[in-house]
């Protein structure tokens, strides 16, 4: 087996690991049965869950077919290793979509199960793992298994949000709905602060099929946390042309799916642009950029269903040292209280915060899914000692205001946080180890967290 | 498509569903090709049947009669398989030197021969074969792969002379190096394409009498640099 040096997407875990990518089905079992493995997809998560120096890596991308369709039922069935971008290019000209996106094309089918992940819609259409009825997975120990929430309802339960450690996601069948609208009706509304934006992400979510905000921490005066939140309606095929006299990317048209390809793991210079004393700048220049035309736009499906295309060089401008990202789901009811004290902290430390975005939640928890009621409240900062004692700080705030963090967005989340946070965390562990007792599926993340 | 489950041959396949064609997949393992096959039918709504076989004991009658079953006369044959291993480096075990033989140069003469007859004379037709750089010129590596390859490559010289008179066209690739499984991680001396580069330009030559050539071009001007070596330097090359 080759070795190959693999990043997380925060560049935070870099190992070097055993890899492969089988193209057949026996270069994959055999690559099982060998070793401690874990299966990676596109390699797009925060936080290691796909690599491990401990583990054989198995790159499923060529295990990326779709393997069956029935529009009049509602549903797909797909391996694992398909993207979300070769989804969309397949079911968006068909009349069809995958109502929960996380925000990058590449993403594939087998991460958003295994993470159970979200999109700009969760308020509404809640999480990843709501659109999946059925699983096919194999482990070496257990051969190939049909798991739905009928067939096997342990193995699904614990493979739904269960981050890849209970085998290979070989194909799952999602439910799939009518495309609403052939574009996005997109309107930014500035807000002056961060409490008014957790407040006006509340208010106008009811009206939105999609909602998120973006504030700007890296200045922490009076107007911390000013912004803009961007929402999104779809739109039909007349009222499109409505507003833009031209036709844009929808069932009838030919979907817009090229993008660049995202590679954390990539060796290549990083230029380190959001230093701290350039950070407040840039963050002023895109609150600019974004709020001089405030008029509503239509915008192409894809450009607004994933909105990091075009905008991967981001990822690259934290340099080689990389970026924290704290993904935190909070109770609504104490959000003043929960800002006012975050502010306090922030502004002891001083450090910039390169990004923030709020967005809107409605779920109920389970094992280790991100999900909840509440908003899912996100900052990212550079990779420092001082943000590190920053987050530090804000993991005890969370944990105080009943806060959870996004295992797969955190990649310094430590075992003792994560089990005060989530109340299942134990009883999750306990089952995996009664379904796999030789732990033979192991990640940068199960290895942090002790799963 | 003979070798249609991965690497060239599953992008050469789906090449050819963008372009509306049917097609018959052939490979050793049915799982495989079930998958590549359902997804081809699905996304382009092209009609594909497929048939798992094992290559070194390849059975042409039972291939056309159902590829004649499931599509009818064929316009295309795509000879891809092929099969290399790190040990073929002078003596190596027989039944590998027997596989390595058989994939890479009987089972190809095998199937387009059973193929011949019908493709002969079908303005449509083009016969399609893959051989590699690594034949241009015998060394320690690969030995029984490149020669059986350089077997292929010969095989299909006398396919396009004798299809000459007919209406049949021929083309044959000679392979540089492809991003597949098979380079995976390996320190490649030169740049290696893309299956799917490589299919299309496979894909669009197709009609035309193209005899052999290198895919990428520039490998033409390696391969003759190789065969123009003189013996005293080449003896001492480790390739």
């Amino acid at each position: 087996m080759n070795t190959r040096r693999l990043s997380s997407l925060d560049r935070h875990t870099k190992l070097t690991c055993d890899y492969d990518r089988p193209d057949r089905f026996q270069q994959l079992a055999d690559g099982a049965a060998s070793n401690r493995f874990i299966a990676r997809g596109a390699g797009l998560s925060y936080a290691g869950a796909s690599f491990s120096e401990n583990s054989s890596v198995l790159d499923v991308s060529r295990f990326d077919r779709i393997i069956d369709f029935d529009g009049s039922a509602g549903w797909v069935e797909v391996e694992g290793g398909v993207s979300l971008g070769k989804l969309f290019e397949f079911l968006t000209p068909r009349g069809f979509h995958v109502p929960v996106l996380p925000g990058h094309p590449q993403i594939t089918v087998g991460g958003c199960v295994a993470a159970n992940v979200h999109g700009k819609n969760q308020f509404s259409e809640g999480v990843f793992g709501r659109l999946v009825q059925a699983l096919t997975l194999f482990h070496p120990d257990h051969g190939t298994i049909r798991a739905s929430a009928q067939e096997n309802p342990e193995v699904f339960d614990l493979t739904v949000g269960g981050y890849g450690l209970t085998g290979f996601i070989m194909s799952a069948r999602l439910t799939i709905e009518p495309l609403p609208g052939k574009a996005i009706r997109e309107e930014r509304v500035p807000v002056a602060n961060l409490l008014e934006a957790f407040k006006l992400v509340d208010r106008l979510k009811a009206d939105h099929d999609m909602i998120y905000c973006w504030n700007d921490l890296a200045r922490l005066g009076k107007d911390a946390g000013r912004g803009f939140v961007v929402t999104g309606k779809y739109v039909t095929e007349d009222q499109a042309e409505d507003i833009h006299g031209r036709s844009v990317d929808g069932p009838e048209g030919s979907p817009t799916v090229q993008y660049k390809r995202l590679d954390p793991s990539a060796i290549k210079r990083r230029p380190n642009v959001f230093s701290n004393r350039a950070m407040p700048w840039v963050n002023r220049l895109y609150y600019r950029m974004n709020t001089r035309h405030i008029a509503p736009t239509t915008t192409p499906l894809f450009k607004f269903l994933f909105p990091a295309v075009g905008k991967e060089f981001y990822f690259d401008y934290f340099g080689d040292r990389g970026f924290i990202e704290l993904q935190v789901l909070l109770p609504a009811a104490s959000i003043e209280q929960y800002v006012a004290a975050f502010l306090t902290i922030l502004r002891r430390h001083g450090q910039p915060i390169a990004l923030a975005t709020i967005k809107a939640f409605h779920g109920t928890p389970h094992l280790l899914h991100f999900n909840g009621s509440g908003f899912n409240f996100t900052i990212e900062v550079a990779h420092t000692p001082e943000n590190m004692a920053l987050l530090a700080e804000l993991d005890e705030l969370n944990c105080e205001y009943g806060g959870i963090t996004n295992i797969i967005k955190d990649s310094r989340l430590s075992a003792s946080v994560a089990r005060r946070q989530y109340p299942a965390f134990d009883a999750f562990r306990e089952r995996l180890h009664a379904y796999d007792p030789a732990r033979r599926i192991s990640s940068s993340i199960s290895e942090r967290l002790a799963l | 498509m003979i070798g249609a489950s991965a690497g060239l041959g599953r992008a050469i396949a789906e090449a050819l569903a963008a372009r509306g064609h049917d097609l018959f997949l052939v490979a050793s393992t049915e799982k495989d090709l079930a998958a590549v096959a359902a997804d081809l039918a699905i996304r382009f709504d092209v009609q594909v049947g497929f048939h798992a076989m094992d290559l070194a004991d390849a059975d042409p009658a039972l291939l056309q009669s159902e590829v004649t079953k499931t599509l009818g006369t064929p316009d295309n044959l795509f000879y891809v398989a092929g099969v290399s291993f790190t040990e073929d480096r002078g003596a190596i075990p027989d039944d590998v030197a027997m596989r390595l033989l058989a994939v890479n140069f009987t089972a190809g003469v095998r199937i387009v021969n059973g193929f011949l007859d019908t493709l002969a004379d079908n303005p449509a037709a083009n016969i399609v074969g893959i051989g590699s750089v690594a034949a241009c010129r015998g060394r320690r590596g690969n030995s029984v792969y490149g020669s059986a390859k350089r077997g292929l490559e010969f095989y299909f010289e006398t396919l396009r002379h004798y299809l000459a008179p007919h209406a049949c066209r021929v083309q044959f690739y000679r392979l540089g190096y492809l991003h597949t499984r098979m380079t995976l991680g390996q320190k490649l001396p030169f740049p290696a394409m893309q299956p799917e580069d490589a299919a299309r330009k496979i894909c669009d030559n197709l009609g035309r009498d193209l005899g052999a050539v290198h895919l990428p071009r520039w490998w033409f001007g390696i391969t003759s640099l190789l065969r123009m070596l003189p013996w005293v330097i080449f003896r001492k090359l480790d390739i």
